[in-house]
C-alpha cells in the first residue's frame, strides 16, 4: 500500500476532510479502482486494529478474572444458576437447598434494607422499554408511507432516536388523534430508553393528565424517570401507590426497600 | 480517587484504573447479569468483560466526553444493549466483541460470517508484529493520537521517524493478513 495512500485514508478516517474534500475523495473511489481496492484494504485493517486490541483487552480480563475469589452469589441468583446446572436433584437436596436459601435471602434482605442504592443505578437495573404490543407492522396496505408504523418499527428496531422523532412529528395531528395517549407512552418510553429522563417525566405527566388507560404503566415509567433525575421522593410518592398493583408490587416494593 | 478522576485515567488508556473498575463492579452486575438474564455464571462473567470492553473502548476512542453519570449505571446500559441487540438478532448467540465492530454492509450470517473469520485474521497477524509496531499502531490508529504526541510517547527523534515506521508496520500487517487469507484459501 501506497504511503500516500495511508495519509490519504487516515485523514478520511479522521474525519477532518471538509466537506467538499470528502466528497471529492469519495467521486475519486467510484472512479478509480486500485484505489478503491486499497481503501477496503485499508478498512478492514482499521476495524481488524479495533478487535485485535478489544480481544486482547479481554483476555486481559480474563486473566484478571481467573485471579480473584471466586465471585459471592446473592441467593436468588444461587437459584438460578442451580436450577440451570442441577435441574433433576432429588427432592430431599431441593427441600434443603430452598430451606438454606430461605435463611440467606432472609439475612440478604435484611442487609439490602439497610443499604441505600444509587437512585441511577436502579433505574438502569429497572428500566426496560415498554414492549410494543399494540401496532404491527402489518398496517394496511399503506405500510411503507404511514409515519405511525415507520416510528412503531423504529421503536421495535430499537432506534429510539428515530422512534421519538416520528412520534413528536404526528402527535396532535387529527388523523392520529385516536392513538394520541398511545403515541404519548410510547414517546415517553423511547425518550427514558435514550436516557432522556427530563423529556420523559414531561411526557407521562401529560400522558397521565390525560388518558385514564395505562395510568399504573405510565405511573412505574415515571417513578423511574424521577429516580434517574435522583428526584427520591417523587419517585418513592408513585412507588408506594405502585406496591398495590399486582403489576409492579414486586419491583416497587424492592426498590423501596433499597432506597431506605 | 473520584469517580471523575478514574474515568479521565481511562481515558487516557490507564489499565489499572480499568481494572479498578473492573473489580469495584464486579460483584453487583455480574449477580444483576445473572439475575436479569437467567443465565450462568460463566456466561455473565462473559457478558460483563465485554461490557468492560466496550466501556473502555469508547471511553479511550472519546464516545463518552464527560461522565455525568456513574460507570455503573454506563456498564448497566452497554449490558442493557447488548442484550436488545442479541434479540434484534433473532435470538442469535450475541457475537460479542466482533458484533460491537459490526461492518455496515455485512448484514447476513454467512457475511457475518466472513466479516468475523477476518477480524479474527487481522487480530493473529497483529500478535505477530514486533512490539514496536503494536504501540505504533495502537496509539495512531486505537486511541487516534497524532503523529507529534506518538512521537513524544515513544520517544522518536521526530515526527517523520514515527511516520516511516507508522507506514512500514501497516504494510506489513497487511502483507501478513493476505499471506493468512491466501493459506486460508488453499
Amino acid at each position: 500500500m501506497k504511503s500516500e495512500y495511508i495519509d490519504m485514508f487516515d485523514t478520511y478516517f479522521s474525519g477532518m476532510l471538509t466537506e467538499q474534500e470528502r466528497m471529492d475523495f469519495e467521486t475519486r473511489l467510484k472512479s478509480d479502482s486500485k484505489l478503491d481496492q486499497a481503501f477496503q484494504e485499508y478498512s478492514h485493517l482499521r476495524r481488524g486494529i479495533d478487535y485485535s486490541i478489544m480481544k486482547s483487552l479481554k483476555e486481559e480480563l480474563q486473566e484478571l478474572e481467573a485471579s480473584l475469589p471466586e465471585i459471592e452469589l446473592e441467593p436468588d441468583v444461587k437459584r438460578i444458576i442451580n436450577r440451570k446446572t442441577h435441574g433433576h436433584r432429588n427432592l430431599w437436596w431441593r427441600a434443603a437447598a430452598i430451606i438454606v436459601i430461605v435463611a440467606i435471602s432472609a439475612t440478604v434482605l435484611l442487609l439490602q434494607m439497610q443499604r441505600p442504592s444509587n437512585p441511577q443505578d436502579l433505574f438502569s437495573q429497572h428500566f426496560e422499554p415498554y414492549e410494543n404490543q399494540f401496532v404491527s407492522a402489518k398496517r394496511g396496505d399503506d405500510i411503507a408511507s404511514d409515519p405511525l408504523v415507520q416510528a412503531f418499527q423504529a421503536y421495535d428496531a430499537g432506534d429510539y432516536a428515530a422512534a421519538v422523532a416520528g412520534f413528536e412529528s404526528i402527535l396532535g395531528h387529527e388523523r392520529y388523534q385516536e392513538e394520541n395517549n398511545m403515541l404519548l407512552f410510547f414517546m415517553g418510553s423511547a425518550q427514558l430508553a435514550q436516557d432522556q429522563s427530563q423529556q420523559a417525566i414531561i411526557t407521562f405527566e401529560q400522558f397521565l393528565e390525560q388518558s385514564g388507560e395505562h395510568v399504573a404503566e405510565a405511573k412505574w415509567y415515571l417513578a423511574l424517570s424521577y429516580l434517574n433525575e435522583n428526584r427520591v421522593d417523587d419517585a418513592q410518592g408513585l412507588l408506594v401507590e405502585l406496591r398495590s398493583n399486582e403489576k409492579y408490587e414486586k419491583e416497587a416494593d424492592s426498590i423501596l426497600k433499597q432506597l431506605k | 480517587m473520584s469517580e471523575q478522576e478514574i474515568f479521565e485515567n481511562i481515558q487516557a488508556g490507564d489499565k489499572k484504573a480499568l481494572e479498578q473498575v473492573y473489580r469495584s463492579n464486579r460483584e453487583s452486575i455480574i449477580n444483576w447479569i445473572t439475575r436479569k438474564h437467567s443465565c450462568s455464571l460463566e456466561e455473565a462473567k462473559d457478558i460483563y468483560q465485554d461490557a468492560i470492553v466496550i466501556f473502555y473502548n469508547n471511553a479511550v476512542k472519546g464516545k463518552i466526553s464527560e461522565i455525568n453519570f456513574s460507570i455503573s449505571s454506563y456498564l448497566h446500559e452497554v449490558v442493557r444493549r447488548q442484550f436488545l441487540n442479541k434479540l434484534k438478532k433473532e435470538n442469535r448467540m450475541s457475537r460479542g466483541l466482533s458484533g460491537f465492530l459490526q461492518a455496515p454492509e455485512a448484514s447476513n450470517l454467512e457475511s457475518e460470517h466472513l466479516f468475523e473469520q477476518k477480524l479474527e485474521l487481522v487480530h493473529k497477524a497483529m500478535q505477530e508484529m514486533s512490539e514496536a509496531c503494536k504501540q505504533l499502531i495502537k496509539l495512531r490508529y486505537y486511541s487516534n493520537m497524532d503523529m507529534q504526541a506518538i512521537c513524544q510517547q515513544l520517544g522518536y527523534k521526530n515526527p517523520d521517524t514515527a511516520k516511516n515506521l507508522k507506514y512500514k508496520c501497516m504494510r506489513i500487517l497487511r502483507r501478513k493478513v493476505n499471506t493468512m487469507t491466501m493459506g486460508m484459501q488453499i
